[in-house]
């Protein structure tokens, strides 16, 4: 059973949400919008921010409207509020409030804009390769999707069914986030080189060796140069940039 | 520890002062949560400003105030960050943003009861055992009082007097709150138990209405206020000083003129200073 104090400050987190309208004990209820709209502006200033093209898509008044509904019921968890914005995510994956079946691409579009947050942000890791070695970039990302949610924030153009294949990652020089799209060959290969480091050559020999094709030497030179030109991407890493 | 007059390190001042060009903080003051377990370009920016400035920290979500129990994996990062960093201030607001296991990131005010002073007295506790350092509590604005038993000055220090621990004095949310509840902010601050007072917070404020200022930190610094820091350090031993700006912030020239108004005032009164508290 709850305390006093502690029902009051259940009451006024409720009243403050906007759950309860005529709480008791509060000498100043006149002043308690203040409150509203100071929480209510701090949730939609990050969200807005983290997620413009759902906001787009969705509209101004609904956006608001799923703002106030998560507030309302939902609990969010983490302490670090610039991180809320993937509770949000998860909040409207299954929200009732949203038409799932007129916007099936939501999912992939939400992911891909916390993504953007997430590899911005992802704490530095220290990766050390030896000479010759290669490797996906760590703060990256490869995504296979179903809707296009790179290419465009139009309702309808969103709806053109795929797949569609992305990386996304962190440019290592700028710091900034960059995404590329693929053909799903190149989405293999890379998805080949995330987390463990391998020998470039040994490497392209496996796959020329593994391709049932006479063409063996434009292969190799085709893979030679997809690796280089993902190297000056920084999408991969060799010992030189790690 | 007096580490002079410093100012809140903000993204969107983060190069000018960490370029000390346009302004010269003594020290920084960061809020945890917006850079713990950040790298890439912020944390790169960090680590910059770190290796100019010294740095305090201003918590923003341990949710000292609330009536649910300590977060201990937050404040293992916490701790964590503190020592990364060589953090030499671990401060945070005497409020709560997080109840029943959901967090609001707004400063919420706890009602004024002993049953609260005795549930965070012992948090507070809790903080300073595992933190290894004393833990430093701002006195924060509020709209309305919720419950109260007590009075606000009764209730800091009931709990600075259970607890030990430090308090941070916000000078502008003494006026803020005065101004709102109709108290004499002098007299508030006499109320207080000024030997505990180790830190000082000036900012600026927004009037809404003829009876209520919020707390923004998104205008200049009134000189009320300016008068009200002067006149406290006649009563406390001297400490840091931080100048906070999160919103509307101005020309590197106004930030200068408050940081350097905030140093004259303290050089001149803290100078011939007779220290009050041992």
């Amino acid at each position: 059973m709850k305390s006093n104090t502690h029902k009051l400050q259940s009451d006024f987190v409720q009243t403050v949400k906007g759950g309860i309208s005529d709480m008791k004990g509060v000498d100043r209820p006149d002043r308690v919008h203040h409150y509203q709209r100071l929480i209510k502006n701090i949730f939609k200033d990050v969200l807005e921010s983290a997620y413009p093209i759902t906001h787009k898509i969705l509209g101004d008044e609904k956006y608001s409207e799923l703002i106030s509904d998560f507030l309302l019921c939902y609990s969010c968890k983490d302490p670090q509020y610039w991180r809320m914005p993937y509770e949000f995510k998860v909040y409207l994956e299954q929200t009732e409030l949203v038409d799932h079946g007129k916007h099936p691409y939501l999912s992939e579009l939400l992911n891909f804009e916390w993504l953007e947050i997430e590899i911005h942000s992802q704490q530095d890791v220290n990766v050390k390769l030896r000479q010759g070695e290669i490797i996906l970039n760590p703060y990256a990302e490869l995504l296979e999707l179903k809707y296009p949610i790179f290419k465009h924030s139009s309702h309808e153009q969103l709806k053109k069914g795929g797949p569609y294949y992305l990386i996304i990652y962190r440019d290592l020089e700028k710091l900034t986030v960059q995404f590329s799209e693929l053909n799903s060959m190149s989405f293999q290969l890379l998805y080949s080189l995330k987390g463990v480091p391998q020998d470039k050559d040994a490497y392209c020999d496996l796959i020329v060796a593994n391709t049932d094709t006479n063409s063996k030497a434009t292969i190799k030179h085709q893979l030679d140069s997809f690796i280089q030109s993902m190297l000056d991407k920084d999408i991969l890493l060799d010992s030189s940039i790690a | 520890m007096n580490l002079g007059v410093g100012i809140g390190y903000r993204r969107d001042i983060a190069d000018i002062i960490t370029s000390r060009s346009a302004i010269k903080p003594d020290f920084i003051e960061l809020a945890p949560e917006n850079w713990m377990g950040m790298g890439g370009y912020w944390g790169k920016k960090l680590r910059a400003a770190a290796e100019v400035f010294p740095l305090t920290a201003h918590g923003l979500s341990l949710s000292i105030g609330a009536p649910d129990e300590l977060d201990f994996d937050f404040l293992k990062r916490i701790k964590a960050f503190i020592k990364e960093h060589n953090i030499q201030i671990y401060s945070e607001h005497l409020s709560y943003c997080q109840c029943d296991n959901a967090h609001l990131y707004e400063l919420l005010p706890i009602p004024f009861t002993e049953e609260a002073v005795k549930h965070i007295a012992k948090k507070i506790k809790q903080v300073q055992d595992y933190l290894e350092m004393p833990l430093t509590l701002e006195n924060v604005s509020y709209y309305t009082a919720v419950g109260p038993e007590m009075k606000e000055s009764e209730f800091i220090s009931a709990i600075v007097e259970e607890s030990k621990c430090q308090l941070l004095l916000d000078v502008n949310n003494v006026y803020v709150n005065a101004f709102n509840h109709n108290y004499n902010p002098h007299e508030f601050i006499l109320d207080l138990p000024l030997h505990a007072v180790k830190y000082i917070h000036m900012a600026g404020h927004t009037q809404v209405s003829d009876d209520t200022i919020i707390d923004t930190h998104g205008e200049n610094i009134i000189a009320p206020v300016f008068d009200l820091f002067d006149w406290t350090l006649e009563h406390i031993n001297p400490c840091s000083v931080l100048l906070e700006r999160d919103f509307n912030i101005p020309e590197a020239d106004q930030l200068n003129y408050e940081l350097n108004t905030l140093k004259e005032i303290a050089n001149h009164k803290w100078t011939a200073h007779e220290i009050k508290y041992a």
